[in-house]
């Protein structure tokens, strides 16, 4: 059976000013039927890029090569009009700020129904129905008073319960969620992250979880994608993840954050900062703030390959299978 | 006893607006009466969701918005009662860093002359020990001589942080209110950042007023932490008393409901119901009461005092 989505060797690149610019190198994931794979990595990383290119809503100075499969189909090769109708079908997505996607002049009933119409064929009554059904399913008070409302008169919690209903309409079998609970306050955004538990279990949805937050990771995913500078540098199951993190940045990443429960004297932070587009590194990408750089680091970019206990793992550390 | 840097008292701070086609007032209760106290080489910390009044708390003590009511002492002055003359004088021990430093550095000015103007302003040394102080202090932070004559957009998120912390650090304050200092930054510049902030506390026996609503952060700097909700502390205790045994039902809620890196870890999650309510019309009695899951009777009507249950650990809760 195939994956519900199979990425294999992405590279999205963007034309400026007459150069093009590589922002995604080579991305390569999979993502099984009822999987929530997580992809974490600092802003700038290429998160959203990676998830843009998924959808095909990038602009037309996008170009992007390698393969993209949703359920054995190629989504690269699709037209426009064959995409439109996966998008918000069988794939959807929901942002981080739930106001740049939902339209403020229309009222929430018709922007939840209006999927609903055009892809299940849906009449205005049934559709308006059902809109306010998925309004209460995801905790929405006053859901037939709410479908009458527009999207400034609600709080950004419920925005975004709202955006969670929009892509629940038509039960995707594909959600792809970029930092859904990043600009919410904790105590919402646990709601939100119980909300889309919720959802995922009765409709054994796949998702595609974008995240900086590891805590959101251990909480949700099943497996992990670490990206750095526009490139995977370590694939792994949760647990292994953080129980045996390999690549140096990971290590770093997982060091470096403060934690709620346990006191450090002092935090390990990563030196220096991630390079700059047209900067980057001739060798690993991570090696000026890796502290065990060594020469070859500088001269050569590592593979992504297998590595002891079943995660994938880009460093020189760990080429041919064994740590040095 | 050693005497408190700043002791805030009944603060408060109401906003208010005319609103709506009738020009009816509303007035927003931002800050409703906040006791702090603070020692010198202390971290405190004030925690809490968006809107709760933080930053309107911190920068009524900077008294760069005028307080509604109440008092806030500076080495035992109330600072709301000085002249523009003295208040200049104390402008100087208390300085200001902000989350968003891109925000709040003249993109026009050198990162040379954003630091020589506080001096310069304050009417410090000859231009000569301005630029040799303005020299130390880039390196101080961690960044060199040679950033001096760059402007503030050729830096990163990090480096502009490290520029505002030297900004607030030239003329030697006692106090720094940092308001959410490092929100803006990835996780892996952010514990840059907090090192350097303890680093330069002990080097310079700086205290700080730090800002921030990341449960994670405010446990890893402080010494001390203030929960807010509503304009009002529910909470205040030592970190280890706070973390180790959150007594308000909203500090709990809070402290629960943060995401922790482990995915062994059994969540036992108290979920809060709704939203928080509007500080223009703020529920009665405690204004938790409508999302606690303790509510009594009494909740509904009466609002709770801020109450010492353990040694140092003040809770406002009728709940015994
Ligand atoms: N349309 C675009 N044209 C050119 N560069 C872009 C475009 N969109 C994003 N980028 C660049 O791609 C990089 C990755 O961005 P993004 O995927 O948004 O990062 P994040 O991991 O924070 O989501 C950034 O350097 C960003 O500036
Ligand atoms: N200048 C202002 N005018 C009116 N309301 C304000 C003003 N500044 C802040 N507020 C309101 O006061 C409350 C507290 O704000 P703030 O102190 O910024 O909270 P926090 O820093 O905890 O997020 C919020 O409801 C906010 O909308
Ligand atoms: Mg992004
Ligand atoms: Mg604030």
């Amino acid at each position: 059976m195939a994956a519900m989505l199979h990425i294999d060797q992405l590279r999205t690149s963007f034309a400026q000013s007459g150069k093009s610019l590589t922002i995604i190198d080579g991305v390569s994931l999979t993502v099984q039927a009822g999987e929530t794979v997580g992809i974490v990595g600092e802003s700038g990383c290429g998160k959203s890029v990676t998830s843009l290119s998924i959808m095909r809503l990038l602009g037309k100075n996008a170009e992007m090569t390698g393969s993209i499969r949703f359920e054995g189909k190629e989504l690269l090769t699709l037209s426009e009009k064959e995409m439109q109708k996966i998008r918000g079908n069988e794939i959807a997505m929901i942002f981080q700020e739930p106001m740049t996607s939902l339209n403020p002049l229309q009222t929430i009933g018709k922007q939840i129904g209006e999927p609903l119409r055009r892809h299940l064929g849906l009449s205005k009554q049934a559709a308006k129905e059902r809109a306010v059904q998925l309004l209460r399913e995801v905790g929405i008070p006053r859901a037939e008073e709410i479908v009458g409302e527009y999207p400034h008169q609600l709080s950004g919690g419920m925005r975004q319960r709202v955006m969670i209903a929009m892509a629940m309409a038509c039960s995707p079998k594909l959600l792809i969620a970029d930092e859904p609970t990043t600009a919410l306050d904790v105590t919402i955004q646990a709601q939100i992250l119980e909300l889309m538990k919720k959802v995922r279990a009765e409709n054994h949805t796949s998702i595609v979880l974008i995240t900086h937050d590891l805590g959101v990771v251990a909480e949700m995913c099943h497996r992990v994608i670490v990206m750095y500078a526009g490139q995977i540098v370590e694939e792994a199951e949760v647990t292994k993840l953080f129980e045996e993190p390999k690549h140096p940045y990971t290590k770093g990443l997982l060091n470096s954050m403060p934690s709620v429960s346990v006191d450090a004297e002092r935090l390990e932070a990563i030196p220096g900062s991630v390079p700059l587009l047209h900067e980057m590194p001739a060798g690993c990408r991570f090696a000026p703030r890796c502290s065990h750089v060594m020469d070859i680091c500088r001269e050569q970019n590592p593979q992504l390959l297998p590595v002891e206990g079943g995660q994938k793992c880009r460093c020189w550390l760990y080429q041919e299978g064994d740590e040095r | 006893m050693t005497k408190p840097l700043l002791e805030i008292k009944s603060l408060t701070k109401h906003f208010v607006s005319k609103k709506g086609f009738f020009g009816q007032e509303k007035v927003v209760r931002a800050v409703d009466g906040v006791d702090l106290t603070i020692y010198p080489g202390e971290t405190v910390s004030i925690v809490g969701e968006s809107g709760c009044g933080k930053s309107t708390t911190g920068r009524c003590i900077l008294r760069l918005i005028e307080p509604t009511a109440g008092e806030v002492f500076f080495e035992g002055r109330d600072i709301c009662k000085l002249s523009p003359a003295d208040l200049r004088g104390v402008r100087r021990d208390m300085q200001l860093v902000f989350q968003d430093p891109f925000a709040s550095l003249n993109p026009r000015k050198t990162v040379g002359r954003i630091l020589e103007d506080p001096l310069i302003v304050h009417g410090i040394g000859t231009a000569q020990e301005r630029q040799k102080r303005v020299e130390e202090i880039i390196e101080i932070v961690g960044l060199s001589k040679q950033h001096l004559s760059r402007f503030p957009h050729e830096f990163s998120g990090g480096q502009r942080q490290r520029i505002g912390i030297a900004r607030a650090l030239i003329l030697r304050p006692k106090l720094i209110v940092a308001d959410e200092p490092v929100s803006a930054l990835d996780v892996s510049i952010q514990a840059q950042i907090l090192n350097l902030m303890q680093d330069l506390q002990k080097e310079f026996q700086l205290t700080y007023l730090f800002i921030s609503h990341d449960l994670s952060v405010v446990r890893h700097i402080s010494d001390r932490v203030a929960v807010m909700y509503l304009g009002r502390v529910v909470e205040v205790a030592d970190k280890e008393s706070l973390y180790r045994n959150p007594t308000h039902p909203y500090t709990q809620a809070l402290l629960s409901a943060v995401p922790v890196p482990d995915p062994k870890r059994e969540l036992q999650r108290i979920i809060l119901e709704g939203d928080l309510p509007s500080p223009s019309n703020p529920p009665a009695g405690c204004t938790f009461h409508p999302r606690c899951r303790s509510c009594m009777d009494v909740c509904r009507s009466e609002i709770p005092l801020l109450r010492q249950k353990e040694e140092g650990h003040w809770v406002s809760c009728h709940l015994e």
